[in-house]
């Protein structure tokens, strides 16, 4: 091993530089691609296969049906049975009693394993108690960022989280009391104001937030994101000096971030100036 | 499990071509690094990573007009490779244990100091993605190593902005302090070695 400590460009270098196709896994599969493109019959295991779909559903329709025949005939000979123990006077007043069981009939049982479930769910057939439908499972996103030092717990996986939703409650969520308790949800939230700001073109907001977050996490995780952000936030306010300033700094600090390309492109008249120059 | 993006069905987009969209040779030759990684990240073992990038591949070939123009090619490719990955995982998963249980091969030829250097980085690099768990192991690697923004990793996983944050600053706690680990390892050999 090395005397010097081993450092973080160089463990990423390393790694890219090793896992991959060796070459002549590279050439296999571009002549394997190649044929595919000249003949067009490549052949694929389809993602969804509609044939197996259309069984799928056939499937479903069939146990569903088969599922609420066995349903209607037990509470036919439930009613009957009550009836002739107590007659129909006191079923009227144990009416509500039933309600709860009504939504033991869940649309999980016929959830398909290849994500057809959301279809599934909208067939009004299935739905037989229109509340249980409604219960929707926390975000698992939400939570993460609502507790962060627990984020290795395992999320439960929607198939497609409402993005907008969940932005709402992460935006939401640090206004509490726990934010400022957090150090962690704290930065994170500072991230997250500099962009939201950024997206409302709020550029001094954007700044204003990214001082904030300099001054109370000068080393902290995220400074390579907030100072790509900051060349952002000062390019948009009109400060192409500054943000040129800044974008000089972010390079030299960060020459391989992946922002580099959106903070070359925040100040394209300062960027284009400053390659005159260097022409001249 | 976290909660992974679907990747665009075809009811849901154009259905022609655009003139400009990319060529499929484009995309293979610019992102196939970047689908065996992630294919690998998702638990692909090396020796079935090369099938299952070109079933990406050619699953590309005939969904390319699925493709929104202007969105995230890697986030789109990462919803394919996720996909077939959880497809085949379990044969993949059957095949792997049947080849664990063959001797290994012994390495033998000696490598010069450069490459051994390099295999050590990539081999410690490949430690640390181990020790983390899924979700930040993909968010950390799509950063770092792939480069990709955070907006696109949030697209590709379809989670929101902040919790890409969340994750990367947990991600990069965890090298810190594995390279700290790292670090004080090798003092302590150096300082048997000199203090026998």
């Amino acid at each position: 091993m090395r005397d010097e400590p081993v450092t973080t460009p160089e463990l990423v270098a390393a790694y890219r530089d090793r896992e991959r196709p060796s070459e002549a896994a590279r050439e296999r599969m571009a002549r394997a691609l190649m044929a595919a493109t000249a003949a067009r019959s490549a052949t694929v295991i389809p993602l969804r296969p509609p044939r197996r779909q259309r069984r799928g559903f056939a499937g479903v329709w069939l146990a569903l049906a088969a599922a609420l025949a066995l349903i209607g005939a037990s509470s036919y000979w439930l009613v009957s049975a009550r009836q002739q123990m107590s007659g129909p006077a006191d079923m009227l007043l144990d009416a509500h009693d039933h309600e709860p069981a009504q939504g033991t009939v869940t649309p999980k049982a016929i959830e398909a394993p290849r994500g057809h479930v959301v279809h599934a769910i909208a067939e009004p057939p299935v739905v037989t108690e229109p509340a249980a439908v409604e219960t929707v499972e926390p975000e698992p996103a939400m939570v993460e960022v609502a507790a962060t030092t627990e984020m290795g717990a395992a999320d439960p996986a929607p198939r497609r989280p409402a993005r907008s939703q969940a932005r709402h409650v992460v935006a939401d969520s640090p206004r509490g009391a726990d934010a400022s308790a957090d150090p962690v949800l704290e930065e994170l939230m500072l991230i997250q104001q500099i962009k939201d700001a950024l997206d409302a073109e709020r550029p001094a907001a954007a700044l204003a937030a990214i001082d904030a977050h300099a001054r109370k996490f000068a080393r902290g995780s995220l400074a390579e994101e907030r100072e790509a952000l900051r060349v952002v936030a000062l390019c948009n306010a009109g400060e192409v000096a500054r943000g040129e300033r800044a974008r000089r700094a972010f390079v030299n600090a960060y020459p391989r971030s992946a922002y580099r390309e959106r903070v070359r492109a925040a100040c394209p008249v300062a960027a284009a100036a400053t390659e005159q120059t260097t022409m001249d | 499990m976290i909660p992974l993006a679907e990747p665009p069905h075809a009811e849901d987009a154009p259905m022609s071509a655009e003139p400009g969209a990319p060529d499929l040779m484009e995309i293979y030759r610019a992102h196939v690094d970047y689908v065996w990684r992630i294919a690998r990240s998702l638990g692909i073992p090396a020796d079935a990573a090369e099938d299952v990038t070109q079933e990406v591949f050619l699953c590309v070939h005939h969904r390319l007009h699925t493709f929104r123009p202007g969105g995230s090619m890697r986030a789109w490719l990462f919803g394919i490779t996720r996909n077939l990955v959880l497809h085949d995982k379990r044969s993949y998963a059957r095949r792997e244990r049947h080849l664990a249980a063959l001797p290994q091969p012994q390495e033998t030829a000696r490598e010069p100091d450069a490459t051994v250097r390099v295999q050590q980085a990539a081999a410690l690099m490949q430690a640390f993605l181990d020790e983390l768990d899924l979700d930040k192991r993909l968010v950390f690697q799509m950063t770092e190593i792939e480069e990709m923004t955070a907006d696109e990793i949030a697209e590709a996983l379809a989670i929101p902005l902040g919790t890409v944050y969340s994750r990367l600053r947990a991600a990069r706690a965890r090298l810190e302090r594995f390279r700290l680990r790292l670090h004080a390892r090798d003092e302590r050999r150096h300082a048997c070695a000199t203090n026998p």
